[in-house]
């Protein structure tokens, strides 16, 4: 979604327009839930994650003025939300049921091998303490440049760098056993 | 470019985040020391398993439970035109409130009896001067008779 088409829609939000809320929360409710899932590390709690960021960000749309973009808005609004629920209570884990893509002609033992690496991968996900994993899930699984993580995670881009390369160690660290054999 | 800085820009680099002269430095480097080029591997794979690893779609069930929340007006939902409005009107309300308690305050004043004198603080009759001796009771009373 370009910048004009979501100052626009935000525009039509701000009106109180129903049908622009939908469509904002069309165009963001895949991504704003998987920085909940990888946050909360189950499916129930990233559920009432997602839906709260959305109702905080809905319910605060006058205050957007355009000064960033909406999305990194809407996930600063999001890692917020994670962050000061998380600090209240751990979340408990429950890895995911989607497995990391088959090759072509994968053997039934490469499928077992890869099914238990992805369980390793989301488990030190979820060991990582809340910024790291917040910098990590927003750098490696959402793909998000580094001066858009700045504005969410309000640091600077040197702390970033720093931050996301510790928790990609510790990453690495748990799953040494695994990638390097 | 040596190993401690190479490695420290790893990560950037796998998220092709550095400068193109950084990047030409660090690539230069990755060539000629065996060490950094297993780091920078073991970064990539990592990489790749908790990239590949993502969760599915959001639930269907997402946007009712948001829909219903945005349609009870609560905290959350409450727009800052009706939060002015609102204040404007408790403003109102108090101002109302204010002027009643002056004019029940004013009818007080207008329909209140003259004060009984006050009873229970006596001033003495012959207060103690410093440096003079003072008059007993029964001598005032000797006196008086």
């Amino acid at each position: 979604m370009d910048e004009q088409t979501d100052l626009g829609l935000i525009a039509a939000c701000q009106q109180g327009d129903a049908a622009a809320f939908r469509q904002v929360f069309d165009l963001y409710r895949d991504r704003v839930h998987r920085l909940c899932r990888h946050m909360a590390g189950n499916p129930q709690d990233a559920e009432d994650l997602a839906q709260e960021s959305f109702v905080q960000a809905f319910g605060r749309i006058q205050n957007f003025r355009g000064e960033s973009a909406f999305g990194t808005w809407l996930f600063r609004i999001t890692a917020n939300c994670c962050l000061s629920t998380l600090r209240k209570q751990r979340a408990a884990f429950v890895p995911l049921d989607e497995q990391l893509p088959l090759p072509a002609g994968s053997t039934p033992e490469d499928q077992l091998m890869r099914k238990e690496l992805g369980k390793r991968v989301e488990a030190a996900i979820a060991a990582l303490p809340e910024n790291q994993r917040l910098l990590f899930v927003l750098g490696t699984q959402l793909e998000m440049p580094y001066r858009e993580v700045v504005q969410i995670a309000g640091c600077s881009e040197e702390a970033v760098k720093m931050r996301l390369h510790r928790a990609r160690q510790q990453v690495r660290h748990a799953l040494r056993p695994y990638i390097e054999s | 470019m040596n190993c401690f800085a190479c490695e420290r820009h790893l990560s950037a680099y796998i998220d092709d985040e550095l400068s193109l002269e950084t990047r030409l430095e660090l690539e230069g480097h990755l060539d000629e020391c065996a060490r950094c080029r297993a780091e920078f591997e073991g970064h990539q794979a990592v990489w790749e398993a908790a990239h590949q690893m993502q969760s599915g779609p959001a639930p269907d069930t997402l946007w009712e439970g948001i829909a219903a929340r945005l349609e009870k007006p609560g905290p959350a939902g409450v727009r800052l035109e009706d939060l002015a409005l609102m204040l404007r009107g408790l403003a109102g309300q108090v101002q109302d409130l204010q002027r009643s308690v002056d004019e029940m305050r004013q009818d007080l004043d207008n329909t209140a009896e003259p004060e009984p004198p006050r009873q229970g603080i006596r001033v003495r009759a012959n207060p103690f001067v410093p440096g003079q001796p003072r008059e007993s009771s029964i001598e005032r009373l000797r006196r008086s008779s």
